[in-house]
């Protein structure tokens, strides 16, 4: 039956390309397009993510996350609380897309620049961060000169919170810190 | 043909928002009612405003209506990190009040921000007042 035989062949040959297709995509993502994880936990996103940007969990080691969920009543002068549920579910995401557990090369460095025993609760804190960024806390955005905390990422990373830090693309030049 | 599919799908929309605007008063209902078996009501929007606009005292040690704007049916920006925060108000938002337990959740630790206690029933159902009849 070749006519049957050709249809199945062309089932098989779709779902190979498919395969290569969706491998390369993911391989791309690791190895340098984008710089750290993208959010991806739509909870995540709803509850951290009203406040300010969702920072992208691969910004921090998994141990910086736990404690940050362990104190959220006095979160950096707001309150912040979960119930129960919530934060067993937003810990789960955050400790197995910590930093330290990513394969993305930033993620790597961020976690590397950070000693053992060390649980920073600000990104702007580690070694890394004050490596790309020097040790200016606020930054001046261009056009209206506003100084603004290091902590907004998005202002000046439109899209960090798809993982993408590239400084090609940023907004600002180191003139403006 | 064409206009009578954009008759469809602006029926279809208008329908839809009107579903959104009978959820938001069910749920609405059902916080104040459970307001009223917890010991509050009436309830009054004015005494609502004031809330809104009353001096923060907690640790956060802001007002309601610094971060989400004067006129709730604007939009509002987060004192401390910048972020644009859509209306309050679901007269001209609605995607607010549509769900019981988010509004207790923000009512828990917004009210613990600003005012370092829980809100009673009683301010929780004139702040909800306000916010339905605020024009």
């Amino acid at each position: 039956m070749p006519y049957r035989l050709g249809w199945m062949g062309g089932v098989a040959f779709l779902f190979m390309g498919w395969l290569v297709f969706a491998y390369s995509s993911e391989h791309k993502q690791g190895d340098g397009k984008r710089d750290v994880a993208p959010v991806e936990n739509a909870l995540y996103r709803a509850e951290c993510g009203s406040c300010h940007l969702a920072y992208p969990p691969g910004l921090l080691p998994s141990r910086s996350w736990e404690k940050i969920l362990s104190g959220l009543e006095e979160h950096f002068g707001e309150n912040a609380e979960l119930s129960g549920e919530l934060r067993v579910e937003l810990e789960d995401y955050l400790r197995k897309h910590g930093a330290d557990q990513s394969s993305y090369r930033r993620s790597q460095k961020i976690a590397a620049s950070i000693p053992a025993q060390q649980m920073p609760l600000r990104i702007s804190e580690t070694a890394y961060f004050r490596h790309e960024h020097g040790e200016h806390r606020l930054v001046k955005i261009p056009g209206s000169g506003e100084k603004i905390s290091v902590s907004r990422c998005e202002q000046c990373h439109p899209r960090a919170e798809q993982g993408f830090f590239d400084e090609h693309k940023l907004r600002i030049s180191s003139r403006n810190r | 043909m064409q206009g009578r599919s954009c008759f469809f799908s602006l029926a279809w929309m208008l329908l839809f928002a009107l579903f959104l605007v009978e959820a938001e008063a069910a749920v609405v209902e059902e916080l104040l009612n459970r307001y009223q078996e917890q010991g509050a009501g009436p309830f009054n929007a004015q005494r609502g405003e004031r809330l809104y606009r009353q001096p923060g005292t907690g640790d956060e040690g802001s007002r309601c209506a610094e971060c989400h704007a004067e006129d709730p049916r604007k939009v509002g920006k987060h004192v401390r990190t910048g972020k644009e925060i859509a209306p309050l108000s679901p007269q001209v938002n609605p995607e607010r009040l549509q769900d019981a337990a988010k509004v207790e959740k923000w009512f828990l630790r917004n009210c613990k921000g600003s005012l370092g206690r829980e809100c009673t029933p009683q301010e929780k159902g004139d702040f909800l007042r306000y916010l339905t009849t605020a024009r």
